[in-house]
């Protein structure tokens, strides 16, 4: 299990180093820099900013310069917010998008997986087809659609829940946010643990189980969940990143201070550090929770326990 | 007194009817055997008895436990019955049990769903259960997931969970044809001794087992009863052309003499091959010779694990060898196949064990079997399935169009189209039903007769081996123990595992008081024992065997790997026990 680890966490680095030398070259290669939308500075100020920012070096020299940073867990300075560290910047943000993200996804699990146990058990009948047609309905339209259409609803028409962020407290500002972000995947999640569990069904052992006399629902809890529950646990990796990226559209839309937010207005601002750091700190994250769910994935299948 | 009566049942499928107007009863404690050949419509019974048919099955008749209509009841009564009066016992142990669940956690659900134990008493009551059923070190095996189980092992604890809640009839649908032979014998005895007053239906195909096992036995064909009587008087005069047609066709041990040894060239020899599979750490072949004459037919003789196939797939270059060289024709070949000359490749074939499962479903049986020509069209096409027994009606067919006995010709014919010298056929009857199998069998000795083909027979059921084969070869745990001429190796075989093997085959008669006295299975080739390979089964183990391996040894005209051979052999004058 360690060396898996260990393994896994080496063979993530040239992953890691891909994203960074690919982020790097998108980043500049976009036309403009970091200081071009502010009033126009005499040529010596300008030259003096980039020898600051050591943005007058060859590209590569700031490559090498920025990795070494990198390395040292030293993501630099942002451009924009003066005074701040990317560190900084993405340290008081991530509360709110984990926040948000987290119970997007433990949302998308309950409601998903419920709905797939409930479409799964009336297989085929009228109840299992319209939850099926609804789930087609939520993977395929996107995010940045049905949210403002939420909100005309939801906040402009009926008034129940507030349009936006703001920072008082309490759990309504909360709701439209995470259910926007969680309802692809309550889809994506049902419909794939509804698929899993009707095959489990019809498997051998399940008949066994039959043959023992075990009800439903016994058959269910102890023997058809665990393994239904495969697949599912498999598509938590993709899901996470799909809810990280999600959330930049999702804080954009509703205003959330969060770490998409930053990331969206760093791009637009060319605020090269805290973009590449940003693309970092997700890759990063998104290559560790995918570790942790195939660790996990070995701790609920006994036969791959030991590989 | 009638414990479970089977009442004019009828199975329908949209199209087609499995079972048809079935009656028969099973007393108290007695067993009753129900044979057939597959399509019959035996496990379609059982189901229908365990009301596990899926929903498209249109049942009629009755079914009736004490008196009690199974048919009509709840859910809820029907789960009491299936536990408590009516357990059951399937084929395939590993596909049976759940890979995700403790194989005692399976048990012990058993007996808390019906409220028999607290959840306290469950494990000591299981672990007992799994200890009668005689499972070594019950507590640990208690924890154990059915992977870490052997195949027989997972078999007993199928028992141990089917007689765990004192059922009144046990129904055991093919319990040992996914075993090997040795351990079959130990499984079948298993059930004999603990079943006790349980009534027992078994439901299989190879009479051997009926007879040795059942006091009654019930003949189905198409889903109809043929006639029913007591084992030994329908094992005596069968009533019905059929039944004896089935009792002929159950492969028997000494119904048939072997061919006499070929005295031929040799035409493909292996010398020391090692077969190492280094990512499941284990080595599957050690240091292996294997010697094919021309015209021969040499049957590799084994049970799962021992290697056989390994070395053959080493020989045809589809696993590249560790070690060790194959000459054919007196020219070594290359060990890759991809390395090998289309020449060469095109005079060795092979046919495998799934009929259907080796032929591609979306190709037709002419582009199968002209494929390793390169035309469907050629004439030797046509000629090649007329030599397997297969009209022009078949040319156009998929192999879903297809029997297992037609399917298995097929495959033959695509084999020997491109004329090989050798042929060979993995397991390649295996699947097959008793009467069809014999075709087969004698069809891949008529070709040989013709063609002069070499012919290598994987199997592990010997009494096959016996009538076709020039030469026989045992092998265990990678490393052949025996090899001999058929004749010398069936009237006296030479090595204890040879004896084992030919002891283990269920004698289609039940005034047979054949005894079987190997016991436990063929260990892990990962861990495979230190000294002689097969002294932890064998009654004649001495110290010398624990640790020093035997070497392979020429004989009395056979090679043996076995240090008490002479000692064996001149206390009997023949290996006996």
């Amino acid at each position: 299990m360690l060396r898996y680890t260990l393994r896994r966490l080496l063979g993530a680095i040239p992953t890691v180093l891909l994203v960074i030398v690919l982020a790097f070259v998108l980043v500049r290669a976009a036309p403009g820099g970091p200081f071009d939308d502010e009033r126009a500075l005499s040529p010596e100020i300008e030259a003096n900013i980039a020898r600051y920012y050591n943005l007058d070096e060859p590209l590569p020299v700031q490559f090498f310069r920025y990795l070494g940073g990198v390395v040292q867990g030293d993501l630099g300075p942002s451009y924009r917010y003066r005074d701040s560290t990317v560190s900084g910047l993405i340290a008081d943000a991530l509360p709110i998008s984990l926040r948000i993200g987290g119970m997007a996804m433990l949302l998308a699990i309950v409601a998903g997986v419920g709905i797939g146990i409930v479409a799964a058990l009336r297989q085929n009948s009228a109840l299992d087809r319209g939850v099926m047609a609804f789930a087609m309905l939520g993977i395929s339209v996107p995010v940045f659609v049905f949210a403002p259409v939420f909100v005309l609803l939801l906040s402009v028409k009926l008034q129940w829940l507030p349009a936006g962020w703001s920072s008082t407290p309490g759990l309504s500002k909360y709701v439209l946010p995470v259910v926007s972000l969680a309802l692809p995947q309550i889809a994506y999640i049902a419909r794939l643990s509804r698929a899993s569990l009707i095959d489990v069904l019809s498997s051998d052992f399940v008949r066994t189980a039959r043959a023992q006399g075990l009800s439903q629902a016994s058959i269910i809890r102890y023997h058809a969940l665990k393994p239904a529950m495969l697949p599912v646990l498999s598509y938590m990796g993709p899901a996470i990143a799909v809810v990280l990226t999600g959330s930049v559209v999702i804080e954009e839309i509703f205003g959330i201070p969060g770490v998409g937010q930053f990331f969206v207005r760093g791009a637009m601002n060319r605020d090269y550090t805290l973009v590449l750091g940003i693309v970092i700190f997700y890759a990063v994250l998104i290559v560790l929770l995918n570790l942790i769910v195939d660790l996990l994935y070995g701790l609920i299948d006994p036969r791959i326990r030991n590989r | 007194m009638t414990l479970l009566e089977v009442d004019t049942l009828s199975v329908r499928y949209p199209g087609v009817t499995a079972v048809d107007g079935l009656t028969f009863a099973i007393d108290r404690g007695e067993s009753l055997g129900l044979v057939g050949e597959s399509g019959s419509g035996k496990t379609q019974t059982a189901m229908a008895i365990m009301g596990l048919l899926p929903a498209d099955a249109e049942v009629s008749g009755d079914i009736r436990v004490d008196g009690r209509s199974l048919l009509s009841l709840a859910e809820a009564e029907l789960n009491r019955v299936r536990a408590l009066e009516i357990s059951m016992v399937f084929q395939d142990p590993m596909q049976a049990l759940n890979p995700f669940v403790r194989v005692g956690d399976q048990i012990a659900r058993i007996l808390l769903e019906h409220r028999l134990v607290t959840e306290d008493e469950a494990m000591p009551r299981v672990v007992d259960m799994l200890d009668r059923v005689g499972l070594p070190d019950p507590e640990r095996q208690y924890r154990a997931y059915p992977h870490q189980l052997s195949g027989g092992m997972r078999q007993r604890a199928m028992i141990a969970a089917a007689l765990a809640t004192d059922p009144a009839l046990l129904i055991a649908d093919e319990p040992t044809t996914a075993l090997d032979v040795t351990v079959q014998a130990q499984i079948l005895d298993l059930l004999e001794e603990l079943r006790d007053e349980t009534a027992l239906l078994l439901i299989t195909h190879d009479l051997g087992v009926v007879a040795g096992h059942c006091e009654r036995m019930l003949v189905l064909d198409k889903g109809a009863r043929l006639e029913e009587g007591p084992t030994r008087s329908l094992f005596v005069s069968p009533g019905h052309p059929h039944t004896k047609t089935l009792i002929d066709a159950a492969p028997r041990l000494g119904s048939a003499q072997p061919p006499s040894p070929r005295t031929s060239e040799t035409i493909l020899a292996a010398d020391r091959v090692d077969v190492i599979y280094p990512e499941d750490r284990l080595q599957a072949v050690h240091s292996a010779d294997l010697v094919l004459k021309a015209g021969e037919t040499l049957a590799l003789v084994g049970e799962s694990g021992s290697g056989k196939s390994s070395l053959v797939r080493a020989i045809l270059g589809l696993v590249t060898p560790a070690g060790g060289d194959i000459e054919f024709n007196g020219a070594a070949l290359p060990p890759d196949v991809r390395q090998r000359k289309p020449a060469d490749r095109k005079r060795m074939s092979m046919v495998f064990q799934d009929p259907v499962g080796s032929l591609n479903p979306q190709m037709r049986v002419k582009d199968i079997v002209g494929e390793p020509i390169g035309s469907a069209k050629h004439a030797s096409v046509s000629a090649t399935l007329t030599r397997v027994g297969l009209d022009d009606s078949f040319r156009d067919r998929f192999p879903h169009q297809l029997s297992g006995g037609q399917a298995q010709r097929v495959a033959i014919a695509r084999a020997i189209i491109t004329q090989p010298e050798v042929l060979v056929c993995d397991e390649a009857v295996a699947a097959l039903d008793g009467t069809v199998r014999q075709q087969i069998v004698n069809l891949l000795m008529s070709i040989q007769q013709d063609t002069g083909l070499a012919i290598i027979f994987i199997a592990h059921d010997l009494a096959i081996v016996e009538g076709l084969s020039h030469q026989v070869m045992v092998m265990y745990l990678g490393r052949p123990v025996e090899i001999a001429s058929a004749r010398d190796l069936f009237s006296r075989p030479g090595h204890p595992y040879t004896r084992a093997l030919i002891d283990a085959v269920p004698e289609p008669d039940p005034l047979s008081d054949k005894y079987s006295f190997v016991r436990g299975e063929t260990p892990s080739p990962i861990a495979p024992p230190l000294g002689c390979a097969f002294h932890p089964r064998c009654p004649h183990a001495i110290a010398r065997c624990r640790v020093e391996l035997p070497k392979p040894r020429e004989v009395d005209n056979r090679m043996v790997a076995c240090h008490r051979y002479e000692e064996l052999r001149d206390e009997s004058g023949s290996v006996t026990n």
